[in-house]
């Protein structure tokens, strides 16, 4: 670590931190989970992992977008690589493609359409063979669009129909009363004046967000904006993965510059720089970050450099605290003695001996920035709405009871993740712990 | 009570004296002779004869009022809807189904030749809701109340002093109401509320404090009495015994419970437990998933609530985005074009809002004859916007898919939202605006600091809507170059901030219709301006419709009747019109079923015949 070759005595630190079982293998798994996130486009995407079209090969997660065109659809924005899949198996031509085993986006929205079933004279939905108690029927343009629009009543067409071109500019309408066309009005040219009946088998309904587990693929069900949850869920990790190392990174290079830099020194230096730190401490923190991102939307970045501005005091303390006892150690002396210069002493001698201080606060450390940047994204004070994240999805849940599975699967989630990261903490504290057998309970 | 026993305030007739030039008094013999004489006693009545009086009607509200006044300080709740605004009769009105004036508190009307005076003759059998008789001099007391400093209302001070030129006693029951200048509809600009004198012997500085809990008397047929205010609890309307409007057409059958409870209720998930449980008779429904969630209650499906969904027209809250023409590139038609072809608001009524919404097509809807039915929202077309994106230079695909111009500038702009529900449909927009190689950088702030921003004209798109009153679109405030505009003393012109003209739409064409438009004296003038304005302002493109509800849906226990027509053309609420009544045989019935388990077939209704898109 830092470049330094490990002491023996912190070898003997970790062989214990391997010897406690559970925190390891916490720790093992958790090292996998970051190393699937690190993967993470080519397992949850929405672009597909290969494309083979007319004898060529596409990767599409690498690079830039490609356009439907380039496959021979009739658009010339990002190709709907799903659809494609079910285009080529349709067509049989040899085209095939891959896609991940997690076929959404974390940021794409998707509906879930189903056909509606007509049985004597009603419209059914088609998992619980009820009438389409009420609400919105449509058939769609072969390119997605919406054709014909309907209002349903009791299973019934009830209400004002209108028909749209491929443009979306509205062409016809029609009054159905009680399941009875009662006038049909053409707007375009060209429209016969006679109307004709859709064919029955093509009326669909969109089932409404949140999709419940299951519904069109989604493992987990949709949350209220349309996206999946297993990919918010993992594409919500991944951000707390990078939050985490920017935090990390930020606090303790503040934390250990100050906090060295006070003990080691001594003196005015510490005296005033620890009244510094009392002034700071005691700024009101949750209300100033509430304040400053409502007025700043702050990206990722920036709301974790807001975060960190209040969070480094924490570790001043155990380095300065650390750096004077080594300081007071008589190998530093003696070191001084044989002419070696602040820098050196700081770097090669006073670190690696606070190394476990440094160390046991990783695991605390990252559990607290989870839990600190969900609660801000729970409150709204935190990312942008379309930004994964596991905050959002949490208030999500508690305002949608009835949708349990965005509420569940967020706090299963999220309960795992402090678990793991508190026994590998434990492990850490218990393994760096001077004092060999003492039990951590 | 005689007339002339009734309390005259001292103060208010120290007050007349003092301003001669706005209240006159006069005698029989000074009224016009020429005046034709207006009742319209032949208009459409719109309650059912069958209506009944008596029961009890229970309905929850989300929170406890901040003041039972009906000015000054907090008055402006949302409650006052209910414990005024519904209630309080002016003197005349117009019909809410046909738009025609029908009488009010005066039985008849006359306008002046100039058209700046109307002449009412007051039914002398209008009383208060206290018993005391309303005569004229209740309306000269309206005006010193509403011009008093005392009301701590600055608003209605500068209303009843500028709107109005003056106002004329003839006799105890004839009066006359002056306009300052000559309106298009003078009977609407005229209409006005007589205020209590004799409740308001105590008016004064304190009146804020003093009557902060007292419910103020109305002509209205409902009064609250001593104790029922129970403070963050309920509040208990009592009808009125012999209440004048019971014999008039227009006002009879109207009003039909004996009791209106409100019942204060925070969570609106226990409102609707409530609901289905009988404690409450009625529920307002506007989110859809409580409406939809209905539909699986088996009081519902065992028919002993029933659904009604009612089509309205009235201006309606402008849902929609606002692109800072003054922002770079935003300026350019052919941007804003494309701007309005990239985004895919029906598919965020289709799917948020489960199609119930209907898309908005402009910024000045549902003033009836006067918005231009011509204009149409844009549909969500990519080739399109990606060709208006051409035009204004955005022709290549960048690596991400998003447009760029020849210097490299991605087209990409901040669409600035407040924090409420709506901000969930954020995605959809954002995802459909992809696809038009526009990139949507979505920025949500909290209410109060997105208007902030607005105000300051900040923003490049801002999700936003402006709430819209009154008879005739108002143009002014949106899209004049005044409010768009200013210059500092070294001659530079920059955006005018804290004006209503988010757009900074600065057409010196516009702003002269606009002036026009202002000053229009026929109400043919009115619309053909207004048509104008509408077309143009269409076609400048600044302002992309979202959606409307065109619709209020409530749910109602079965004892609950309405009218065959449900409600009124130009009312988005049930309470507004009172035109329904409760029937205690058929909630003996209901309760009946309730225990042997005898059901009744499911309704749920529709009334579109009000639909705007028919």
């Amino acid at each position: 670590m830092f470049g330094l070759k490990l002491n023996p005595n912190t070898r003997r630190k970790l062989q214990r931190f391997k010897s406690i079982k559970r925190g390891y293998y916490s720790f093992l798994v958790l090292v996998f989970c970051v190393l699937v996130a690190g993967v993470g486009p080519w397992l949850v995407n929405s672009r597909a992992l290969i494309v083979k079209y007319n004898g060529e090969y596409f990767f599409p997660t690498l690079g830039r977008m490609i356009p439907g065109e380039t496959f021979g659809l009739d658009y010339e924005y990002e190709t709907n690589y799903r659809a494609l899949q079910e285009h080529f198996s349709a067509e049989g031509k040899g085209n095939w493609v891959l896609m991940p085993p997690i076929p959404y986006d974390g940021t794409e929205v998707c509906e879930v359409r189903e056909a509606l079933v007509y049985q004597d004279g009603r419209y059914l939905t088609p998992h619980d063979k009820k009438p389409y108690a009420d609400g919105t029927a449509y058939l769609f343009h072969p390119n997605g669009r919406t054709q014909r629009v309907w209002r349903v009543l009791d299973g019934k067409l009830h209400g004002m129909m209108y028909g749209y071109d491929m443009h979306g500019d509205l062409i016809e309408k029609a009054r159905w009363i009680d399941g009875k066309l009662d006038h049909y009005t053409p707007l375009a040219t060209g429209l016969s004046k006679e109307f004709t009946e859709p064919r029955i088998d093509q009326i669909q309904y969109i089932l409404p967000y949140p999709n419940q587990p299951g519904l069109g693929g989604h493992i987990l069900g949709t949350d209220e904006s349309g996206h999946d949850v297993t990919a918010r869920l993992f594409y919500g990790f991944r951000v707390l993965c990078i939050a985490s190392v920017i935090y990390l990174a930020f606090t303790y290079a503040i934390g250990i510059v100050v906090g060295c830099a006070m003990g080691y020194f001594g003196g005015w230096v510490d005296m005033v720089g620890q009244r510094l730190v009392e002034i700071w401490s005691n700024i009101p923190y949750l209300y100033l970050i509430i304040f400053l991102s409502s007025i700043l939307v702050p990206n990722l970045f920036w709301l974790m450099l807001i975060i960190v501005a209040f969070s480094w005091i924490t570790m001043t303390y155990y380095m300065r605290t650390g750096t004077y006892r080594e300081k007071a150690r008589e190998y530093i002396s003696a070191t001084r003695l044989l002419g070696a210069g602040n820098i050196r002493i700081i770097f090669r001698h006073i670190l690696p001996n606070t190394l476990s201080t440094i160390v046991t606060f990783i695991p605390f450390m990252i559990a607290a920035v989870v839990t600190q940047l969900t609660a801000l994204d729970f409150l709204g004070f935190g990312l942008p709405p379309t930004e994964p994240s596991w905050g959002e999805m949490l208030r999500q849940g508690t305002e949608n009871f009835d949708s349990p599975w965005i509420l569940s699967s967020v706090t299963v989630c999220l309960v795992v993740l402090l678990v793991l990261i508190t026994f590998v903490g434990e492990a850490i504290r218990e393994a760096f712990d001077p004092r060999k057998f003492t039990t951590y309970q | 009570m005689r007339p002339e026993d009734i309390y005259q305030s001292p103060e208010a007739a120290a007050y007349y004296k003092a301003h001669p030039d706005f209240f006159h008094f006069a005698t029989p013999a000074d009224l016009p002779k020429d005046l034709i004489w207006e009742t319209n006693d032949t208009d459409t009545e719109f309650s059912d004869p069958q209506a009944k009086l008596g029961g009890v009607f229970n309905f929850a509200f989300p929170v406890f009022p901040p003041t039972l006044r009906r000015v000054g300080p907090n008055s402006n709740n949302s409650f006052r809807g209910y414990a005024y605004d519904a209630y309080d009769l002016a003197l005349t009105f117009p019909n809410p189904e046909t738009g025609k004036t029908i009488p009010g508190t005066a039985l008849s009307w006359a306008v002046s030749k100039d058209r700046r005076t109307v002449y009412y003759k007051l039914d002398p059998n209008v009383c208060f809701t206290d018993g005391q008789p309303v005569t004229a001099d209740d309306y000269f007391f309206a005006f010193y109340f509403f011009q008093s400093p005392h009301i701590v209302a600055p608003f209605y001070n500068d209303y009843y002093s500028r709107e109005f030129a003056g106002i004329t006693k003839f006799d105890d029951y004839t009066i006359a109401i002056t306009l300052p200048d000559e309106r298009p509809d003078p009977l609407y600009f005229a209409m006005m509320y007589p205020i209590p004198r004799q409740f308001f012997k105590e008016f004064g500085p304190d009146y804020p404090s003093r009557y902060q809990y007292r419910y103020q008397p109305t002509t209205g047929p409902y009064q609250v009495l001593d104790g029922d205010v129970r403070m963050e609890q309920s509040i208990t309307f009592t009808r009125v015994k012999n209440w004048w409007g019971d014999s008039r057409r227009y006002y009879r059958n109207r009003y039909n419970p004996d009791k209106l409870v409100f019942r204060i209720v925070r969570d609106n998930d226990k409102i609707f437990q409530m609901f289905v449980l009988g404690e409450i008779d009625a529920l307002d429904i506007r989110t859809p998933k409580f409406w939809y969630r209905l539909n699986n209650e088996p009081v519902f499906q065992k028919g002993y609530v029933e659904k009604a969904t009612f089509y309205y027209e009235k201006p309606r809250p402008t849902y929609g985005i606002y692109i800072n023409t003054w922002k770079p590139f935003l300026g350019d038609l052919n941007v804003r074009l494309g701007l309005q072809y990239a985004m895919d608001f029906q598919r965020v009524i289709d799917t948020f809002f489960r199609g119930d919404y209907q898309r908005l097509n402009q910024m000045f809807e549902g003033y009836g004859e006067f918005t231009n039915p011509n204009v149409k929202a844009r549909p969500y077309d990519p080739d399109r916007a990606m060709a208006y994106f051409a035009k204004a230079g955005f022709a290549k695909r960048g690596p991400d898919g998003i447009l760029v111009n020849k210097d490299g500038t991605r087209l990409s702009f901040e669409l600035t939202m407040d924090d409420s529900e709506m901000r969930k449909f954020l995605p959809t927009l954002v995802d459909s605006a992809r696809k038009a190689g526009l990139e949507l950088r979505p920025e949500v702030l909290q209410r109060t600091t997105q208007f902030k921003k607005i105000l300051e004209k900040k923003h490049d798109l801002c999700f936003s809507a402006w709430a819209t009153v009154g008879k005739y679109p108002d143009f002014w405030q949106t899209h004049h170059i005044d409010n768009a505009i200013e210059t500092d003393a070294d001659g530079t012109v920059k955006a005018k901030r804290q004006t209503n003209n988010i757009t900074s739409t600065r057409d010196k064409e516009l702003s002269e219709l606009i002036d026009r438009h202002r000053i229009a004296k026929t109400e043919q003038e009115v619309k053909d301006l207004g048509w104008e304005i509408q077309q143009r302002i269409h076609d400048e493109a600044s302002f992309i419709p979202a959606f409307k509800v065109a619709t209020y849906r409530l749910a109602y226990w079965r004892w609950l009747n309405f009218p065959k027509n449900f409600g009124m053309k130009a009312s988005d609420e049930f309470i507004e019109t009172s035109v329904f009544w409760i029937d205690e045989q058929k909630r003996a019935e209901t309760q009946n079923a309730l225990r042997t388990g005898k059901t009744f077939p499911p309704q749920n209704r529709v009334y579109d015949q009000h639909n705007s898109e028919n």
